[in-house]
């Protein structure tokens, strides 16, 4: 799995805002707001990957739990597919 | 045809078919500049994909080649650190205010009350789509000619002191919106580039720019009052 392309992801303040363009902005016109977790996958999101990749990366990075990785994984990948950004 | 015009201080090299966007430029044409920092040209092609969008049915040629010339000037404007905000813009004494809200929610009747409350005092710069733009690490609101129904607009610039949103309510009532509602809110009034670098532009901008000029929800109903309190709210804030 993987975005669509033209997914722009900035930091503001001590969070992240998410804004299309490009295929993924002909999906979606709105932002999305998220946390550093979030964010993070995102950004692995930007490269093809898969769930086990995704949850394997962020047990490298943060201090969490397999469950807990998992769960911020499954999340973000319900939210980009409601909003219709994944390729 | 083509011309030169000057727009937010940059100067465009027009090539195009229809006499209308010249009409519509007119207050805007220099003629032999020193240098041109972009050149647009608007295809038969552009025209024809600008029509295919939304609610652009049973409009001249001329119109629509209008709108496609200005989303390709937009989509160059990011790169110069200037962005296209739907919205009304003013000054009063000099110093500029712009108001956001979705159409119909009364940006250009605010507008009106501006005018009637503080009188000369207040300048229409655009009244539909001016431009913003970074000098110098300021923030100034541009006139443009793509200006509303009522064709206000002129040909100035005048530095950036705050943005309200506006929304119609019951009684007037203003605050300052967080940081994040600041840039949703923004963003929702701000062209966005189809080019995903020339959108990453305009989202550093807006975040720029909401650092140095505060952004107010107001509430309002269509009376002076309402001008009166945004204008005091937004004059003081910057100056704090």
């Amino acid at each position: 799995m993987k975005l669509k392309d033209g997914v722009i992801i900035s930091q503001v303040e001590n969070e992240y805002v998410a804004v299309f363009a490009g295929e993924a902005g002909k999906a979606c016109s709105g932002m999305m707001r998220m946390n550093k977790v979030s964010a993070f996958i995102m950004e692995r999101l930007q490269q093809e990957t898969d769930e086990a990749q995704l949850v394997a990366a962020l047990l490298e990075r943060y201090e969490v739990s397999e469950e807990d990785a998992r769960k911020s994984v499954l999340f973000v990948i319900d939210q980009v597919n409601k909003a219709g950004i994944m390729a | 045809m083509n011309a030169f015009f000057k727009l937010a201080d940059l100067v465009v090299a027009a090539t195009f078919q229809y006499e209308y966007l010249l009409k519509q430029c007119k207050d805007y044409v220099v003629r032999r500049p020193l240098s041109v920092d972009m050149e647009i040209s608007v295809s038969s092609e552009d025209i024809a994909k600008e029509r295919a969008k939304d609610n652009n049915g049973g409009f001249s040629n001329g119109y629509i080649e209008s709108l496609a010339f200005y989303r390709k000037f937009a989509e160059q404007a990011a790169a110069f650190d200037c962005i296209l905000f739907h919205g009304s813009a003013l000054s009063v004494d000099g110093e500029g205010y712009l108001f956001g809200a979705p159409s119909g929610t009364g940006k250009s009747t605010h507008s009106a009350l501006y005018r009637r409350q503080f009188g000369d005092r207040v300048e229409m710069v655009n009244d539909d789509k001016p431009l913003l733009r970074r000098m110098n690490g300021g923030f100034y609101v541009y006139g443009t000619p793509w200006d509303g129904k009522h064709h206000l607009s002129q040909n100035i610039s005048v530095p950036l002191r705050g943005i309200c949103f506006l929304q119609q309510g019951p009684i007037n009532e203003i605050r300052k919106l967080t940081f994040f509602e600041a840039i949703g809110a923004s963003l929702g009034q701000i062209y966005r580039p189809e080019d995903k670098e020339a959108l990453s532009k305009v989202l550093h901008f807006t975040q720029g720019m909401l650092q140095s000029v505060p952004v107010f929800e107001l509430k309002c109903t269509i009376s002076n009052e309402a001008a009166e309190l945004s204008y005091r709210t937004m004059k003081g804030a910057y100056n704090v």
